[in-house]
Parts: C-alpha cells; sequence; structure tokens
C-alpha cells in the first residue's frame, strides 16, 4: 500500500493545478498609496478621498482611481471622523452608481396615462419653464412648490434654492430633512439661539457618562459607535429605548421606558436632580435663562408619577439622576426616536434642559447633542433656502433680507417676506389642489411620507410633477410628468456638512450614465431656460457657489468666511463650522461650541424651554391594542433603498421581506409564530406581513423597520406643532391571522 | 439676457459632466507610504510570528465587540475584488427567543479553517490545499470543476458556488495579505476590533472539538470538522440557549436538478439490471426479453449523462478520480463509470447469446458495480452528517428507490411493496407531531407542500398500477414513468426539505448566495 501511495502520491500533486486564469481574478498585489494589498484587477493609479453620501456621520472614503474613475473604495486612513473605518453602505458606495435603472435622459409624458418617452434637455428645460411658468401665471406663486432632499450638496441646495425663490419667484420650497432633523432645528433655535450642534465627535471619546436616547448608534451610524468603544474613561453607557436594541446590548445600562414617556423621564430626571441638588448653580446663574421657571414646572413631576408612566422604577430614576449630576462629563445623545415624534420639539429641549441645569455644555465628553440623519441635512439647514433664508437668515426679517440681497447683488424684492410651508402643509395644499405643480428633487415620498395609504393619488391631483433623481424608477419617479436625470454622488463636486458641523468634500470620480447632469447642472440649465441666466451668472461651478455662501455666512454663527476654498478642506481633513476670517490657520480638528458659556441668544444666554406635556394622539385600544414602532432595519438599509437596494452585497445583508417583530407574550396570546404571515391594520391601512417573534420589542409594542413601501401605509400623519416633523414612531394597530 | 444659444450651453454641461478632474484638482496623500496608513488599527489584532509546528492561524471573534455593522462582510467583497454580492463573510443574530427581556448578540463568521476540513475530506478533485504552515484550507479555484458537493459537506455553509465562473469560491483568510503582514480584509475593517487573527495549537483545537461541543448554539458538533475559530463572550441567558435568528426561517435548501434526476435514474437503472439478473439466474418464468436490460443500459446512460449538468466546468470533469481516497463522490463517479462498462459487457454477452454462465457471471459483476454505485450514492450523503440524510434513512431511500423502479416489469408485487414501504416511510417523516426532522416536516408542508402532494399523488397512482400491472401486464411501462415521475418528486424532497446546517443568520436572511434558496 505505501509502494502505491509512493507512486501516486506525485502524479496526484501533479495533477492539481495551484494557478490559472480563475486563480488570477482573485490575485492581490500592493496598492501604494498606504492602501496595502488591493485585488490586481481594481488596482489603482491614483486614489483620492471624499465624504460619504449616505448618513450623517460623514466619513470619509479613499476613492481608488484608473484613468481618473473610480473602481474601487476604502474608507480614509486618518480622517477625524471615521479613522480608518467605515459601515457597509460606505462601503459599498460606489455600487448603486452602476445600476441598470439609472435614468440615462429626461423622460416626459404628455399625460399620465401615457409610458414616458425620452426627450432631450432643450425640451426637457423648455417644457419645465413653460409648464411652471403657466401655473404661476395662472395660480399665481403660490401654486408651485419643490421637496429637496438632504441628499445633494450645499452648493446644490444653495442654487436649488437661490433660482426656486429669487429666480422663479417661489415662495414655498422644503425638504425630507423635515422627516428628520427639523426637531433639533427648532429645538436648538429656540434653546441656543441658533441651531448649532455643540459638539465635536472627540465628545464620543472624552465622556464618563453617555446617555442616548433614541439612537440605535450601533446599527444607524455604526462609527460614531467606534469613537465611543475608543472611550478609555471606562464610560457609563445608558441606552434609553423602548426596545432591546443592538446598542441596548451593548450599554452599560438600558432604560426600557414606555414608547412616548420620554418627556415625562426628562422632567422627572430634572426634578430629582433639583431635589438632590444636583446642579451647576453657577453655570445656571450666569449662562441660562427661566430656570426658575422650569422649577415650578417639573414640581409637577415627582418620582412616583414619574416612575407610573415610564414603567422605570424608582430606584433605578433616582440612580440615573445621580449618575447625571454626578460632575462628572456627561453627554447627552439623541436622534429620530426624540425627533420623530408629536411633542419632539419639547422633548430635545427637555433633554438640552438636563445637560444646561449640570452645566454639561461647552466642556470636553459633555453636550445636548443631535446626531443628524441625512449626509447633508446639516448644510440644507443652513443654505437650502426653505425655512431659513440663505446661511441661516430669516425670511421674515427685513435686516437679513437686505444683508442677503446685497451680499448676492439681487434685487431685495426678489426675496420672498414670508415663511414657506412645512413638508405636510405642502401636501396639504396638492390634496386641496392649491398646489398646481411640484419639483421633487432626490427624494421618494411616494415611499417614505408617513400615513400615505394613497401618496400617489395625490400627487395625481397636481397639473404637472417634476421628479429629479438618479433612477426612474423610484415610487416618485413612476407618478411623474417630466423625468430629469440626476448624476449621482461620486459623479459631482461640492461638499456636505456632517453632524458635527463638519464641511467635506465629493469629487467626481465617476462618469455619470447617459445624459444625466449633476443637479448643479440641471439647475444652472433651468436657471437659464427660465431666463435669469445672468442674475446667476457668478454661480457657475460648485466652488464658486462655495464661496457665495462663505459670503452669506460672515457674522452669522455659521460664519465660514476663513476657508480657503475646496484645497484647504480636503487637506485639513475638513474644517468645522465656524471658521470666520481672520482665525489663526490651520484650524483645529476637533472644535466644539460654547466653550465660552456664550449662546447665540440676543442675552447671550442658553434658554429653558418646557411645556405642558400633550396627550398621546393615537394610544392603543380595545380596537387596536398594540404600539407600532417604526424605525431602521439594519446598517446595510438606507431609507426607501433607492441606492442600497442597488447593491447585492447589500441586499444580501438585508432582511429579504418585511417583517414585523412581536413579543413572545403577544405571539402566544394572538397564536402566531415566527414565520406566519398576519394581516396588521391601523385606522389607516392593513398590510399583509411576515410575524417574527423577539422580546426584544417589549409586551404591548410591535415593531416594523421603515425600509419598505407598506411601512408607512399604517403609520398616523401627526406632527409636532413647532417643527412640523412627522410622528414615525407611534401608532396603534392590531394583528389578525 | 442669454448670451449663448441654449443649445450649446447643454453641450458644455453635458461635457463638463463627463470630465474628471479629481485627480488634477486634489492633492495625492500617501504617494509614498512605505506601508498601509491602517496598519496601526491593526497591528495588534494579527500574530508577530508565523504559527510553529502543531501550529495554525485561526479567526477569534469576540462577540460582545461585534455590533453587527457588517462592514466585515462589504470590506470582504471589496478589498478581494469578489462579484456582485459574493463576500465570503456573514453577520447573524443569535438572541433568546421566549426570555421577557431578550438577549441578542451578532455574530461575525466566515470559514472557520477546520483542522479536518470536511470540504477537502468531500471533494473529488483535491480542490482544497490546507497548508502545511498556516492551517488555512484554500480553495484552488482552478482545479475545481464544480460540482458544489463542498456546500453540502461544510457544515458552516463556508463554500459558495459561483454561477459566472462555474466554480466555489471561499475564504482564504487572505494568506497574502498575512505573509506580508497585513490584516485580513474583515480584521482591517471592523470598527470595534471584533475579528482577530491568533496562532493555534492544532491538539487543543481537536481537544477541545468533541461530540458535545459546538462553536456557538445551533451549530454542529465540532467534532466533525474541528472548526478553529473561537467565539467569545457568548452571552448565556440561564434559563434560555440562544438560537439564531433565522431559525424560524422556512426557505427550502438548493434542488440540485440534475442530482435529483442522476440519483432516481441510476438507481433505477441498478434495479432494472438487478431484477433482470434474478430473473435469468434464477429462471423465473417472468424474465423479459433483452428489450429490459437494454431499456435499463439507457437509463443509466441518461442518468449518468444528466450529472454532468450538475458540474459548472464539465470539461474538467475527468479530475474526479483524484480525491478517491478520501471522497465518496470520487468513488462514485469511478464505479458508475466502471458500471457503464460492465452494463456494456452484459448486454453484449445477451446480444451474442452467450452461454449462460457467463452471461449471468458477466451480470453479476454488472449488477455488483450497479449496487456498489448506489452504494457509494448513499455514502456521499450520509458522509455530509445531516441528520435527514443519515445512513440508514438515505439507504432506505435508495434502495427502496431501486427496488420500487427496478421491479417495475419483473415483479410488480415487489415494486408495489417498495413503494408502498417508501410513502410510508416519508409520510412519517414529513408529519411535524412524530417526525424525527420537525423543521424538514415544516419545510415539505409549507413551501414545499405542492412537491409533496405531487409526491404522493403519483406514488400512490404508481402503487395501484403495479398493483393492477400483476394481472395486466401492459400496464407495466405506465408502472415504470409513474414510479420514475414519483420518485423524482420524493428526490426533490430529499434535497430540499433537509435542514441545512450553517452558521446564526439574520432575520428572514435575504439568500444571494447562499446554499438555501430555490
Amino acid at each position: 500500500m505505501s509502494t502505491l501511495r509512493r507512486i501516486t502520491e506525485p502524479l496526484l500533486s501533479r495533477a492539481r493545478t495551484f494557478s490559472g486564469p480563475l486563480t488570477e481574478q482573485l490575485v492581490r498585489e500592493p496598492g501604494a498609496f498606504g492602501l496595502g494589498q488591493v485585488p490586481s484587477s481594481l488596482a489603482p493609479e491614483a486614489t483620492t478621498s471624499m465624504i460619504c453620501g449616505f448618513c450623517s456621520t460623514g466619513c470619509s472614503l479613499n476613492v481608488h482611481l484608473r484613468e481618473g474613475a473610480a473602481t474601487n473604495l476604502s474608507p480614509a486612513g486618518d480622517y477625524p471622523v471615521n479613522i480608518g473605518m467605515a459601515c457597509p453602505k460606505g462601503w459599498e458606495a460606489l455600487a448603486p452608481l452602476a445600476s441598470p435603472d439609472r435614468a440615462t435622459t429626461p423622460l416626459f409624458r404628455e399625460s399620465r396615462d401615457q409610458n414616458f418617452a425620452p426627450v432631450d434637455w432643450s425640451t426637457a428645460a423648455k417644457t419645465f419653464s413653460t409648464r411652471m411658468k403657466s401655473v404661476i401665471e395662472e395660480h399665481g406663486p403660490e401654486s408651485v412648490a419643490f421637496l429637496s432632499t438632504g441628499q445633494i450638496c450645499t452648493e446644490e441646495m444653495a442654487l436649488l434654492g437661490a433660482f426656486a425663490k429669487f429666480g422663479m419667484g417661489m415662495i414655498h420650497g422644503d425638504g425630507n430633512t423635515r422627516q428628520c432633523m427639523a426637531t433639533a432645528v427648532r429645538a436648538y433655535k429656540e434653546s441656543f439661539g441658533f441651531d448649532a450642534p455643540p459638539f465635536t465627535y472627540a465628545d464620543f471619546e472624552e465622556s464618563d457618562m453617555l446617555v442616548l436616547v433614541g439612537s440605535n448608534l450601533c446599527i444607524a451610524h455604526p462609527i460614531m459607535w467606534q469613537r465611543v468603544l475608543r472611550n478609555k474613561r471606562n464610560p457609563e453607557i445608558v441606552v434609553i429605548d423602548p426596545r432591546r436594541t443592538e446598542t441596548a446590548m451593548q450599554a452599560t445600562r438600558h432604560i426600557a421606558l414606555q414608547p412616548k414617556s420620554d418627556l415625562v423621564l426628562f422632567y422627572g430626571l430634572a426634578n430629582l436632580l433639583i431635589q438632590k441638588n444636583l446642579l451647576d448653580h453657577s453655570f445656571i446663574k450666569a449662562h441660562t435663562a427661566d430656570f426658575e421657571d422650569f422649577k415650578t414646572h417639573v414640581a409637577a413631576f415627582p418620582i412616583d408619577l414619574v416612575s407610573e408612566k415610564t414603567g422605570i422604577s424608582a430606584e433605578q430614576l433616582e440612580s440615573l439622576a445621580e449618575l447625571i449630576g454626578s460632575g462628572k462629563r456627561v453627554s447627552f445623545w439623541w436622534t429620530m426616536g426624540v425627533n420623530q415624534s408629536y411633542e419632539a420639539t419639547r422633548t430635545a429641549q427637555s433633554i438640552i434642559n438636563l445637560a444646561l441645569m449640570t452645566g454639561n455644555i461647552g466642556k470636553p465628553g459633555t453636550g445636548a447633542n443631535s446626531i443628524t440623519g441625512q449626509c447633508n441635512a446639516m448644510g440644507s439647514r443652513l443654505f437650502s433656502n426653505t425655512t431659513n433664508l440663505l446661511g441661516g437668515h430669516d425670511f421674515t426679517n427685513p435686516t437679513d433680507r437686505e444683508k442677503v440681497a446685497s451680499t448676492l447683488g439681487f434685487p431685495v424684492d426678489r426675496i420672498p417676506d414670508q415663511n414657506s410651508l412645512a413638508y405636510d402643509q405642502i401636501v396639504e395644499r396638492v390634496k386641496e389642489g392649491k398646489i398646481k405643480a411640484l419639483w421633487i428633487i432626490a427624494t421618494n415620498p411616494s415611499h417614505s411620507w408617513i400615513g400615505r395609504k394613497n401618496f400617489s393619488e395625490v400627487l395625481s391631483k397636481l397639473d404637472f410633477l417634476v421628479v429629479q433623481d438618479m433612477y426612474h424608477t423610484t415610487d416618485t419617479a413612476k407618478a411623474a410628468d417630466l423625468v430629469l436625470p440626476a448624476a449621482g454622488w461620486g459623479e459631482k463636486d461640492g461638499t456636505l456638512i456632517n453632524s458635527e458641523r463638519r464641511i467635506g468634500i465629493v469629487k467626481k470620480v465617476a462618469k455619470a450614465p447617459g445624459q444625466a447632469l449633476s443637479d448643479f447642472l440641471i439647475f444652472r440649465l433651468l436657471a437659464d431656460e427660465w431666463g435669469c441666466g445672468a442674475m446667476f451668472s457668478e454661480w457657475n461651478s460648485p466652488e464658486a457657489v462655495f464661496r457665495i455662501m462663505q459670503r452669506l455666512s460672515k457674522g452669522q454663527p455659521c460664519d465660514i468666511s476663513g476657508i480657503n476654498g475646496y484645497q484647504q478642506i480636503d487637506e485639513q481633513g475638513g474644517v468645522q463650522w465656524p471658521w470666520p476670517e481672520g482665525e489663526a490657520s490651520p484650524p483645529h480638528r476637533e472644535r466644539r461650541l460654547f466653550s465660552n458659556g456664550k449662546f447665540f441668544t440676543k442675552e447671550k444666554r442658553a434658554k429653558f424651554i418646557f411645556e405642558t406635556i400633550t396627550p398621546d394622539p393615537e394610544p392603543p385600544d380595545d380596537e387596536y391594542p398594540l404600539r407600532l414602532l417604526t424605525g431602521r432595519g439594519t446598517s446595510a438599509q438606507w431609507h426607501t433603498q433607492t441606492r442600497t437596494g442597488k447593491s447585492g452585497v447589500l441586499r444580501r445583508l438585508s432582511p429579504r421581506t418585511n417583517h414585523i417583530e412581536v413579543h413572545p407574550k403577544d405571539a402566544a396570546a394572538l397564536g402566531v409564530n415566527s414565520g406566519d404571515i398576519v394581516k396588521v391594520s391601523s385606522r389607516r391601512s392593513t398590510i399583509e406581513i411576515l410575524v417574527f417573534v423577539t422580546s426584544t420589542v417589549m409586551q404591548g409594542t410591535v415593531y416594523i423597520p421603515m425600509h419598505e413601501e407598506t411601512t408607512n401605509r399604517l403609520t398616523l400623519a401627526v406632527f409636532d406643532p413647532y417643527s412640523r416633523q412627522p410622528s414615525y414612531k407611534s401608532c396603534a394597530v392590531r394583528i389578525e391571522q | 439676457m442669454k448670451l449663448v444659444p441654449a443649445t450649446s450651453l447643454i453641450d458644455d454641461l453635458l461635457a463638463e459632466q463627463q470630465s474628471l478632474t479629481a485627480v488634477e484638482r486634489f492633492s495625492q496623500f500617501h504617494s509614498d507610504a512605505t506601508e498601509p496608513v491602517q496598519a496601526k488599527y491593526y497591528q495588534d489584532l494579527i500574530p508577530l510570528s508565523r504559527p510553529g509546528e502543531g501550529e495554525q492561524y485561526a479567526f477569534e471573534v469576540d462577540l460582545d465587540a461585534c455590533s453587527g455593522c457588517k462592514a466585515c462582510v462589504t470590506a470582504c467583497h471589496s478589498l478581494n475584488g469578489l462579484d456582485e454580492g459574493e463576500s465570503w463573510r456573514d453577520v447573524g443574530t443569535l438572541y433568546t427567543p421566549e426570555a421577557d427581556t431578550a438577549t441578542q448578540q451578532t455574530v461575525t463568521t466566515a470559514c472557520h479553517h477546520c483542522s479536518d476540513p470536511a470540504c477537502a475530506n468531500g471533494c473529488p478533485t483535491l480542490a482544497y490545499d490546507k497548508d502545511a504552515e498556516t492551517g488555512i484550507v484554500r480553495h484552488l479555484d482552478d482545479q475545481c470543476i464544480g460540482c458544489q458537493y463542498c456546500t453540502l459537506t461544510c457544515p458552516y455553509d463556508v463554500p459558495k458556488y459561483n454561477d459566472r465562473l462555474g466554480i466555489v469560491r471561499k475564504c482564504d483568510m487572505c494568506h497574502g495579505r498575512l505573509k506580508e503582514g497585513e490584516a485580513p480584509a474583515c480584521v482591517q475593517a471592523c470598527p470595534n476590533e471584533a475579528i482577530k487573527i491568533r496562532i493555534v495549537s492544532v491538539s487543543a483545537v481537536s481537544e477541545r472539538s468533541t461530540p458535545d461541543t459546538s462553536l456557538l448554539p445551533g451549530t454542529v458538533p465540532s467534532s466533525i470538522t474541528r472548526p478553529t475559530t473561537t467565539f467569545l463572550n457568548l452571552r448565556q441567558d440561564a434559563d434560555e440557549e440562544p438560537a439564531a435568528a433565522d431559525r424560524a426561517d422556512l426557505t427550502p435548501a438548493h434542488r440540485h436538478t440534475p442530482l435529483v434526476f442522476m440519483l432516481v435514474m441510476t438507481q433505477a437503472a441498478a434495479g432494472l439490471l438487478l431484477f433482470d439478473w434474478i430473473t435469468r439466474a434464477f429462471s423465473f418464468s417472468s424474465a423479459p426479453g433483452t428489450w429490459h436490460a437494454v431499456l435499463g443500459f439507457i437509463v443509466c446512460q441518461v442518468g449518468l449523462a444528466g450529472a454532468t449538468f450538475h458540474l459548472g466546468r464539465p470539461l474538467q470533469g475527468w479530475r474526479s478520480f483524484l480525491g478517491w481516497r478520501k471522497s465518496w463522490l470520487s468513488r462514485e463517479i469511478l464505479v458508475f463509470g466502471a458500471w457503464a462498462g460492465a452494463f456494456a459487457a452484459y448486454l453484449g454477452t445477451l446480444w451474442l447469446e452467450l452461454p449462460q454462465f457467463i452471461e449471468l457471471a458477466v451480470g453479476a459483476g454488472a449488477v455488483m458495480a450497479g449496487l456498489t454505485g448506489v452504494f457509494c450514492s448513499m455514502m456521499v450523503y450520509a458522509f455530509t452528517k445531516r441528520p435527514f440524510w443519515k445512513l440508514s434513512h438515505t439507504a432506505t431511500r435508495f434502495g427502496l428507490t431501486t427496488i420500487a423502479i427496478g421491479a417495475s416489469f419483473t415483479f410488480p408485487v415487489v415494486a408495489a411493496a417498495a413503494i408502498a414501504a417508501k410513502l410510508a416511510f416519508e409520510y412519517y417523516l414529513a408529519a411535524e407531531s412524530c417526525s424525527p426532522f420537525p423543521k424538514s416536516a415544516r419545510l415539505i408542508k409549507g413551501p414545499l407542500g405542492s412537491v409533496w402532494l405531487s409526491r404522493l399523488g403519483l406514488g400512490a397512482i404508481a402503487f395501484f398500477c403495479a398493483i393492477i400491472s400483476i394481472f395486466l401486464p401492459i400496464l407495466e411501462p405506465v408502472t415504470l414513468l409513474l414510479m420514475i415521475a414519483s420518485e423524482l418528486f420524493a428526490r426533490a424532497l430529499y434535497f430540499q426539505a433537509v435542514e441545512v446546517p450553517k452558521m446564526p443568520g439574520g432575520i428572514y436572511p435575504s439568500h444571494e448566495h447562499s446554499a438555501t434558496h430555490h
């Protein structure tokens, strides 16, 4: 036998091949440019870094280039945000560009029962111009509106806002940022005097205690979680969330409060801090206003009441208050669990109040910090010319109008003296037939809008619907009269502003398919066709518009006049606002606001803002006994999945179907199991959906991720009265087999 | 006031859109870097030295550090230049389904570079190489013929078939990177430092890999392949064993249609041959004409030809003898190859009307070859250690198929008894109340319901047809066809209703590039 083996062994090994054309497909070689090994088939000739276009974390991605075009990417190794890492969406950021359903030519149809036909840009621009003008002539400037996005570059937002309002004469325009960040905007404006998130990401690393409210950081902002893990101070990590999320699992303490009891909790904690005298009296005295009234207000929230409403034991509440008032560095971080509520603004402010009363602001590892959603929601907040007049100014303030007009060299009467309607009010006016023409840019309300049983029906009331998007296949684009094909992230230049106010660069590293143009170039073309080409002659490149934005920002809290062009932003690893002229360059890489205790209100004091708690608009009852929560599914999915759904790897990392998470006890009572298909009904609609039984949701609540189109048929269209942000996080439903 | 005609502006804008200038306009960073910029983040995550004698590289995963971000999966895809949707890493979730307050942990997993790799042990072409120094189990892409047997033998669902290339590919632990002191893609990409490369002692892995241990709850006993990955910090609830989030997911496994066809046909042919020989050897009155053996031979040829459709690279199929020392698939192919020859020789003896003792001697050889081949088929599936495919059950199924179809013309009573026995056996396995394989039962009654009903219906008709053909022999060909059709459905269920052993998956996981898809 061994003789046989001696003969056969060499023969067998010779019949094995370790190389060849298939093996070569996966050969790796040193990538140069500090990359380490890369696949030989994609080895770069150069690299350049740019900011990711998905979420507001603002990670820098190192794009691998061949002949100037992107072939691959990896996270940038030494950017102050992501420190060498990226989440799956960032890794796959190039994949959505190559999708076969990209819009490659303008599409038009005379009537909605026809199919789209491709048209050239000249026809598309003329159609846009004539149809919009005829609506305005017949029904006035309030009969047209635009709905924009937090997903395009700041320069594009500025040009869109300026062209629509100053050029076309529109009054109403809002963005999908209304769905994610409006609450933080309003809360900061009222409390601090300006929409100014005060933190820098280093605060994650420098806190002794992090309080995460309504934020599943591990899944929604994985790279911010990376920063939390870099914290060497052995911090207490408190997650306040009705669900036992991935982040709650990682926390040192999970406060699983009853849904919609957050405002009670924070008023109650404030009351406890006062009772225990765990306050920073000198900070309150020197830098805040209205504390005494606040004190009286929260006295109505004794611990027993708070415990009863929130479902959190008195001991836990006391211990939490003691931690917050310990005098150590406490930072508060909130996101959509707070923002998307019917009393969101006051809830956000109740968190701000906790930071103010304990002096946890303006110092390392502190702050009342709103984590943003979209990659450029922060740019939209300052420069989209929707809620604010360009640069954080006020449409209703004549001085601001004068200032902006003279900075731009436009006649002041071009600037509307009234505020725009909010998103929900625009939708309402469309429903009422008062808004007749709508221009939707880079957002997909037919999927994402709240309580939208029949959003397409609403859109069908329009005389003219223009959708400008990368894809002609979004639910919204399918409802349009005119589709304008847009270049995407990676196919254009510009800047994005992240959660911590950091301005970063995006670059054109891929050729847009067919006739697709960047949103910036589309706006230029339409402005020219409209007849106001000369008015925007200075707005001829993204960098030129950036310079205009710098001029507009002068003297504002968001002053960026000191930045020396795109080059400096690129080389510095982004620049956080403010960076006014005259500061010694280069700016420090991590800067926070309010270190001097001076806020942006007239009195330079932060305000304690509070209000009576409002009743839940749709609590569970006998007919609809369960409370539906909605939110992010996985880190591989982005919103309505128009982009993440285009990547094979991201699809593989997402559930293949929508599902509802049900607590085991509720499931037993209903007689349903994982894998069953059930009917879920709210007062708006009924959907069919797969069950997943898990106690990550508490008894009496159910959870459905937001990424599938069906979810928002169920949600209840109520809005925070101050921020007009939709209350996605709660409505009553029932489950039937 | 327009300065230029609109058409020219459009041309300018389109030209501007198509020009890429980032390289000229922005600085090139790290152009003179001598080592990877990422090195500072991963240098503590990989060993300083190479494995010594009796050691190998292994993944070590800290389950408490993994937060489910899945960056590792995409990094593997991008940094290894894999195809659309392809990655060698996966992320799943473990949770406690019944607890009042949930525990959940996300699990990142790739190839376990087993100390006794089942992929390599089953491979008919020796397309797996366990590197002597590093212990990394490499797949030799150019050696692979795309038979996909490793996708059945690996109890962790690691090797994945690539349609474009017609081969399987899998994690190579970025061996080239490790050689240069660089971390594998997944290790580099984890923001939470949850994945490390460690050097482990092979004997320690063997010692810990007992029949009672498994990598994680719900995975197979580690004694099967002795996986080298270590998962740290598994959260154990006192009352409840964590379960995979995809535990209740009812997605049928791959059907492997050419194998369904090949198995039924080879078993049919082996059976026809067996009963042909028996009637001749014992001079039964029911001995059919030479056509019966010819029919068997045709069925055999069709079955074997059908098998090649299962290969991603059929032209490389000749390599399949290389693994005969370990691989039952290799043996199956060799034996069936020899059987085809022996069968032809038997036909020759009948054709030439040679003396009966020669006919019977050659026939006995052919019968033995055929039955040995069927036995090899049984072992091919039993080797996977999938409980649903355990030897006694597989032998029952394949054996009864051989008899039920094989006796259609010669002993209809036997055929009817065999199909009845087989139906009863399958009915027992499909009954959720008594089946030892409840998940398979749920699959059969649920998503595979129509296949199951077809199987039962055709099987019942075949049974009655066989009974009637005792008195009405003209029905025998109909019996044969019904038996074959019915057995094809049964064999499809054999493949699709099997519970695929794997690492924990996510909630209703997508099945792109997975062994469990339609």
